[in-house]
């Protein structure tokens, strides 16, 4: 009897010990999440993101409007070969940015470790460009403070102005390079850890940065000779900024990963950028493109015309991406030495810097010949006679926006914005676009969810053909 | 506890007896049972309005003395209704006792002890064995349905095992859980829901239920609702959604003397699919009106003409390097989806024992349900082992026990509406063209029908997804109770109740590997094109391992006093833990397996993937309640509890809150009891608040690592390791340390009626609950660093009218022919009134399919409102607005259509029984509300819907207005075909064109049943013996416009709030069996 009430006594003890306050707020710690990390891990977290925003989302979203490829068989014709644009296509490139990559770099460019808080200040002005090359004007200076200052409403700020306040974080980015005392390793998946060659790349974004400007404020003429003047630029294959890939599930390159899950890859080479390497001789056709499955022959089509044929063709009849950039295994370009060399060349040019233009150019073909592994570099600069063109900035952009087929095409469409050239001779009208005849998109909406929850944002865009600063 | 109460009645009866002097008339008889007439031993024989009385003897037999013939004898009976009867010149008086409506009966409260219906200040509804078992159902809760006011019950899916949801007095939360809160046996049980495959509402996932289901229904004794003050003063904020309380089955017999009976349940049932997709049957194959082709999952093609076509893709079959195929006329398949349905059985039987012997009670059962379902390899399987007893120790000291162990096993299939990702076999189904026929391509390893063979260049034989993919979950489910009562005084007592539950998981979820061959297929004269377009897979595995674990520790000091004067009071103190644990292990094969046909994670391609979860959380509490009641006549009551949270911040993790309740039985005031017009009337009110704390770790954000950081799209996700290297990101998630406690208000009136000596009973309640704080989870625009946070915003009311009604028109004319009438009405009214200062809306589901409608919480409309783009309207004629292309021109932004609320709900039980023959019906009434069908999406999309065919497919104009160019309206002249504007569907005129009524009048139930008089079973050793042959689900009347779903089984995530959308779930099925008892 008495052995009973003491198993009521114990049972209710029991109950009073197990809820002592302490105990059950200690509960409540998430054991499915670290309350701590190492700048280390979440540098490589930041570096996997920026691999995928900037192919699977700005490449794979630029390729059309670069015109290396259109839309083919399989699918009903998406809305952006139209050149029409729904806001809801642009909210994963922007939620992966900031609240991912950017917001990780954040964190990293908090840390002690001042390597890789370095790492994180140039790669966060990379993210930050790309972001202003294809929005315009977007949340910068109270963007990613959610946490700490509260405010769940950034405002957006002038393109231009984030633009100007880019130099100065790469600036801050490279003088922590230089002051490093601690070490980077295998985490950095771009240069494991080779601080200088971060330093080839802080320089190389900002002559980047610069020429983007360069149509709308001449005055960044002192800026670009002294950049090229002091040097420690991306200048050969082992300085490409790149992320590489290997044919493992989630290491794959992001773009090929995207494009095979689902209906599979149905983009098919756009006679705009054919044509015109066939006109131009260009033997890095076979690299850019493959020849048709069923045929052996190269077939492309007009932009935007694939409902004008056969309805039972397949993917099959025509030419898709070439080996070199669609493989499980190619790596993403975010910068690469042909690009810088075609800056060059353009500064060389256009200001007047310690570089000779042509030299310059020919770097840049040559470079992007090497990189695709294609032979004859040398006849095909010299049938371009370089000299003797016309209007050598123009022929600068032409080779440049080439360059950047499967390889930076997200870069190849914005400078395709800023070399007019392009867009006047070379690009024609998608056949189905909803735009006038010789007017082009210039710029991406915003994000509809950030739109329906960030109560300072603008209105959403209704033009596809608004400009960011820089594009005259 | 029942039985110690009836033993008290029984003690005080018999004292009451014995004190008995003087008595001028003996009057003698027999009580008897009205279901199996068998005696009623321990029946209470009062005479009415005295204290005179005894009790029925083992054969049910009583003598009594009464003072003269206009005494009345009043007989009653735990479990039965009572009765009372004049003596007048009867000598011997047989009576007969029936189960029914407990207006006298003790009600379930829980933690407090149990109290007589008087007492009740609040309103709740209990459901007797009897009438919910009147027929077998899938399970308990399914049972539920149109004999419980103030509930909403949806179900995940036709298949089987699937989860059914509930929801009281409306939805309470904006993104909470609004389940109601499942308590056995004072035990609160884990009823969380399991998905497996690739959990989406549109590429696919497999519904395996709730835990709910594991209970056998033969084991429940009764069902009470819990809603509002009560629930929430005896459950804490757990309870905050309503409480359904289960009290299972208990030995029964009589004190001091030993009995034992046991028996044998068992049913069989065969169900049909009841398909309630209509189809047109004029259109075939193609595309266009004109162009046949043969691997088109559109009936966009010519018109039927009954000419016999090839409809299989040729193929080598026999090996002779010709190529051969199937054909057929190009008709429409009559009964094509009813075909795609095999008929599905179950099976149950059960074996339970249950007696008393020397103060000690027992009940044990045994029951294995077995079941076939509609969709070919669906399987589901369950064993259900059940104890429970009581014993008096001691004079003093009583306990009762428990211990209930079930293993479910079930084979299912995925749900969701891609059918091109080949996962749903339904959703690829409902994509054949209407000249497919079903039961032709069962065989999917028939050269014709396999992966070379098969028609579609686009779906998948379904027959191959029920077939060769794997979607199983095996649960074992634990639960266990003890409790103990103490009396110190007569007084005076203390209980402690300990409740445990576990479940362990396992689901497995695979994909064959199969990589379908280049397809030829016919076109327009017979012509042959090749088309690689089909679905195959590297193939998929997962497994995952789960466990939830739930405790409770309940323990109450009760006091207890009855004064002279006609007061009486008590009061209860005492503390309540809840203590609750999940975790799980799951591994996936990644980048496909490598041996066909073994699904294992030693056979994927690449290393293996796992992950973990777990979730602890626990809460406390000190509650106490008083009530004071006066001459059994007013009652005043007043609870309090205070809550502590392990989820709210530590400084602010308790929460108080309180309530008070009354009734006053007016027609025991003013003398009514016989009044022959009103013989009760009870009116009650109540007004009180709850506390309601947060979800789990909604305090702190951290950083995520292995395996998974990110989602991306297109089913991608950012693994760690990265290249070799580990990775943390920042979680996306800013927890708020300043979280308080929901807080809600609560307020109910209501008013229980007894009119023409119970013949006519009725219970209304009025209740208003306004739900203010709300724990939501806010979204956050990703400029901010972060997707989401958590704050205390939002305000939500429920106000609403629940009417019970019983009537018993022939009680008492024809000896022994009974018929019980059971009316019952809810209508509730959700109104959001605000979300914050910032956002008057929040998506709780959505957006689906291509015309965007989601489901949201917006200021001044219901919970759950649909919002999507729809055909702008010219205000000044009422018609459309056209573009230039001659689609309906959509409105820029989107407008709010309704919800999935409906207006009222409704039943109607009627239970006719004679001398142990029976029939019963049931039919419920739904009214009001809409439901989004992605099948109406999806056989518009394919022409195979009805409006697919409006206008003989012929090119038309849609009525409209279009612009001129220079902004004036004028008639529209643009012709359009109905597949350009169907084969976007959803799409030309907008998400709300996908909303359908929910309205439906339904024939739940139709049952007969006979019971054997005990006469016919005297030589045997039987005691009792019933067959039932029973109909479920037989007929649904269903409005002209919903020709796609049953509006009852939608929500791809019930956990969630996203009900109301309807994904071409697995139909439900109508079901006729018949059922056997044996009691030994």
């Amino acid at each position: 009897m008495k052995k009973i009430l003491i198993y009521i006594v114990l049972i209710s003890s029991f109950g009073f010990l197990s809820s002592c306050e302490d105990s059950i707020s200690d509960l409540n710690k998430n054991p499915n999440i670290s309350l701590t990390a190492n700048p280390q891990q979440v540098l490589t977290a930041a570096m996997a993101y920026t691999n995928y925003i900037v192919d699977a989302q700005y490449n794979r979203r630029s390729f059309m409007w670069a015109q290396y490829l259109t839309w083919g068989p399989g699918v009903a014709v998406g809305e952006i070969e139209r050149n029409i644009l729904n806001g809801a296509d642009y909210d994963n490139v922007w939620s992966r940015s900031y609240a991912n990559a950017l917001a990780d770099l954040e964190f990293v460019r908090n840390s002690e470790a001042t390597a890789h808080s370095g790492i994180a200040q140039i790669l966060k002005a990379y993210l930050f460009q790309a972001l202003v090359d294809h929005f315009g004007d977007v949340p910068f200076n109270e963007s990613l403070a959610g946490e700490l200052t509260g405010n769940f409403a950034p405002a957006y700020d002038d393109d231009e102005a984030i633009y100007e306040a880019l130099i100065p974080m790469i600036d801050d980015g490279l003088d922590k390079l230089s002051a490093a005392d601690n070490e980077v390793g295998a985490e950095d998946l771009i240069f494991s850890g080779d601080l200088n060659s971060w330093i080839k790349f802080g320089n190389s974004l900002k002559l980047r940065i610069l020429m983007r400007q360069s149509l709308v404020n001449p005055d960044v003429a002192g800026a670009v000779q002294e950049i090229i003047s002091n040097g420690n630029l991306i200048e050969s294959s082992e300085d490409i900024v790149g992320i590489p890939a290997v044919d493992v599930a989630g290491n794959q390159n992001p773009m090929f990963a995207i494009m095979e899950s689902g209906v599979g890859n149905f983009y098919i080479a756009s006679s705009t950028t054919f044509d015109h390497l066939t006109s131009l001789n260009d033997p890095r056709i076979d690299a850019f493109y493959l020849p048709a499955e069923n045929t052996g022959a190269h077939k492309a089509i007009l932009q935007g015309s694939i409902d004008d044929e056969p309805f039972t063709n397949s993917v099959a009849d025509y030419s898709q991406m070439g080996p070199v950039p669609y493989a499980a295994g190619a790596e993403v370009i975010l910068m690469s030495d042909w690009e810088v060399w075609f800056l060059r060349a353009e500064a060389a040019e256009r200001f007047g810097t310690a570089d000779d233009a042509a030299t310059a150019y020919a770097n840049a073909i040559t470079a992007n010949f090497d990189y695709l592994g294609v032979e004859g570099a040398a006849d095909y600069i010299s049938s371009r006679d370089f000299a003797n063109q016309a209007n050598k900035v123009d022929e600068i952009g032409e080779q440049k926006w080439i360059s950047m087929n499967g390889l930076q095409e997200s870069e190849g469409w914005i400078e395709s914005r800023r070399f007019n050239h392009i867009n006047e001779s070379i690009l024609v009208d998608s056949k189905i676009s909803v735009l006038p005849s010789g007017v082009f998109p210039s710029i991406w909406f915003y994000s509809a969810d950030e739109l329906a929850k960030n109560p300072n944002s603008p209105n959403q865009r209704t033009e596809v053909t608004d400009k960011v600063f820089w594009d005259n | 506890m029942k039985k110690i109460r009836l033993r008290l009645c029984m003690l005080f009866a018999i004292l009451l007896t014995t004190s008995q002097l003087i008595a001028q008339i003996a009057v003698t008889g027999t009580v008897t049972d009205s279901d199996f007439g068998d005696p009623l031993p321990g029946v209470n024989v009062v005479v009415t309005g005295t204290t005179q009385g005894t009790v029925t003897d083992i054969d049910g037999k009583f003598n009594i003395n009464v003072p003269n013939e206009e005494s009345e004898l009043t007989f009653t009976y735990v479990g039965m209704q009572s009765q009372t009867k004049t003596v007048g010149e009867q000598r011997i008086m047989d009576i007969t006792l029936s189960t029914g409506e407990l207006l006298q009966e003790v009600v379930v409260t829980g933690f407090i002890p149990d109290r007589n219906e008087r007492q009740v200040t609040y309103a709740s509804q209990t459901v007797e064995v009897e009438k919910l078992l009147s027929q077998p159902n899938k399970n308990a809760l399914e049972a539920l349905r149109g004999k419980i006011a103030g509930v909403k019950i949806n179900t995940g899916s036709g298949s089987v095992g699937a989860s059914t949801r509930i929801v009281v007095r409306g939805e309470s939360s904006l993104t909470g859980n609004n389940n109601a809160l499942i308590v056995v046996d004072g035990v609160p049980i884990d009823n969380s829901t399991s998905q497996g495959g690739q959990g989406g509402a549109s590429s696919g996932y497999a519904d395996y239920g709730n835990r709910f289901n594991d209970i056998n229904p033969n084991d429940i004794e009764s069902i009470t609702r819990l809603s509002g003050p009560a629930a929430t003063a005896l459950y804490g904020s757990r309870g905050s959604s309503g409480v359904v309380v289960i009290t299972t089955k208990s030995g029964k017999g009589v004190d001091d003397k030993k009995t034992m009976s046991y028996g044998i349940n068992s049913r069989y049932s065969r169900e049909q699919a009841y398909v309630l997709l209509q189809r047109q049957d004029q259109f075939g194959q193609g595309f266009e009106g004109t162009s046949f082709d043969s691997g088109e999952n559109w009936s966009w093609g010519p018109a039927v003409d009954g000419v016999s076509r090839p409809w299989t893709s040729p193929v080598d079959s026999d090996g002779d390097g010709d190529l051969e195929f199937l054909s057929r006329p190009y008709s429409a398949v009559e009964n094509q989806i009813q075909n795609f349905f095999q008929t599905g059985q179950t099976f149950e039987n059960s074996l339970f024992l249950s007696g008393a012997t020397d103060g000690f009670t027992y009940y044990g059962s045994y029951s294995n349900l077995s079941q076939e379902g509609v969709l070919e390899n669906t399987t589901y399987n369950r064993n259900t082992f059940n104890f429970k007893g009581s014993a008096q120790l001691s004079k003093k000291l009583s306990t009762n026990f428990g211990f209930n162990y079930a293993g479910t096993i079930l084979n299912t299939a995925q749900e969701g509406y891609r059918p091109f990702e080949g996962q749903n076999a339904y959703a690829n189904a409902i994509q054949a063209p209407i000249t497919i026929p079903y039961n032709e391509v069962r065989d999917y390893t028939s050269p014709f029908h396999d992966l070379a063979g098969w028609y579609g260049s686009y779906s998948s034989n379904p027959y191959f997804i029920l077939n060769e993919y794997l979607n199983e979950g095996k649960f074992n489910n634990f639960l266990a109770n003890l409790g103990l009562k103490y009396n110190l005084t007569d007084d005076l007592n203390i209980t402690a109740n300990v409740g445990f539950n576990q479940v362990n998981r396992t689901i497995e979820t695979a994909t064959p590997i199969h990589t379908p061959p280049e397809q030829l297929v016919w076109v327009n004269n017979l012509g042959l094109t090749t088309r690689n377009t089909r679905n195959g897979s590297l193939g998929e595995y997962s497994k995952q391992l789960g466990k939830n674990t739930n405790y409770n520790v309940t323990t109450m000091a009760n006091y207890r006093k009855e004064l002279d004067s006609g007061l009486n009071f008590g009061v209860s103190v005492g503390y309540d833990l809840f203590d609750r644990r999940s975790e799980s292990v799951t591994g996936e094969a990644v980048e496909g397996l490598v041996v066909p046909g073994w699904f294992n994670l030693r056979n994927s391609q690449q290393a293996p993937r796992s992950d973990q979860f777990v979730d602890k959380y626990r809460l406390y509490g000190v509650l106490g309640n008083v009530s004071i009641g006066w001459k059994n006549q007013i009652f005043l009551e007043y609870s309090a509890r205070n809550d502590w949270s392990s989820t709210l911040p530590k400084d602010d993790n308790s929460f108080f809150y309180n309530g008070v309740g009354l009734s006053i039985v007016v027609s025991d005031m003013l003398g009514l009891q016989d009044n022959n017009f009103l013989n009760y009337l009870k009116l009650r009110g109540g007004i009180g608040t709850t506390g309601k704390d947060a979800q789990t770790y909604q305090i702190e954000g951290g950083f995520i690592g292995s395996p998974t950081i990110q989602t991306l799209n297109q089913g991608l996700s950012l693994t760690t390791p990265i290249l070799g290297q580990s990775a943390f990101t920042v979680s996306n998630f800013i927890g708020n340390p300043n979280l308080r406690p929901e807080l809600t208000n609560l307020f109910e009136v209501g008013a229980d009626v007894g009119l023409f000596r119970d013949r006519i009973t009725l219970q209304y309640t009025y209740y208003v609950s306004n739900h203010n704080d709300q724990i939501i989870t806010v979204g956050l625009p990703a400029s901010t660093g972060f997707t989401s946070t958590t704050s205390n915003i939002g305000e939500m009311t429920n106000k609403g009218h629940e009417i019970q009604l019983n009537l018993k028109p022939i009680q008492g004319l024809v000896n022994d022919l009974k018929w019980d009438i059971d009316l019952m009405y809810t209508k509730n009214t959700n109104e959001v009134i605000n979300i914050s200062e910032d956002q008057d809306e929040i998506v709780i589901g959505g957006p689906y399919t291509n015309g965007s409608i989601s489901l949201v919480a917006k200021e001044g409309l219901p919970f759950g409102t649909y919002k999507s783009r729809t055909p702008k309207i010219d205000e000044a004629t009422g018609k459309m607005i056209v573009s230039a292309n001659g689609f309906p021109e959509l409105t820029e932004e989107d407008e709010y259509f309704g919800a999935y609320q409906p207006d009222f709900t409704a039943s109607a039980a009627s239970n006719l029984s004679y001398k142990g023959i029976g029939i019963n019906v049931l039919f419920d009434f739904r009214q009001g509300g809409q439901f989004l069908s992605i099948t109406k999406d999806q056989t518009e999309f394919n022409g195979t819907a009805l409006t697919t065919i409006a206008g003989d497919r012929q090119p038309f104009i849609i009525d409209g207005l279009k612009d001129d160019g220079e902004g004036n309206l004028i008639p529209n002249d643009v012709e359009v075909t109905a597949e350009q504007l169907y084969a976007v569907s959803g799409v030309s005129y907008g998400g709300s064109s996908l909303l359908i009524d929910a309205s439906f009048v339904k024939l739940r139930e139709l049952g007969l049943s006979y019971n054997v008089p005990s006469k016919l079973l005297k030589k045997t050793p039987i005691s009792r013996a019933s067959i039932n042959l029973y109909g479920s689900n037989l007929k649904f009347w269903l409005p002209e416009e919903n020709t796609y779903a049953d509006p009852e089984i939608n929500g791809s995530d019930l956990a969630g709030n996203a009900v109301g959308v309807e994904t071409t779930q697995t139909p439900p099925s109508k079901s006729y069996g018949v059922r056997i008892g044996l009691t030994f």
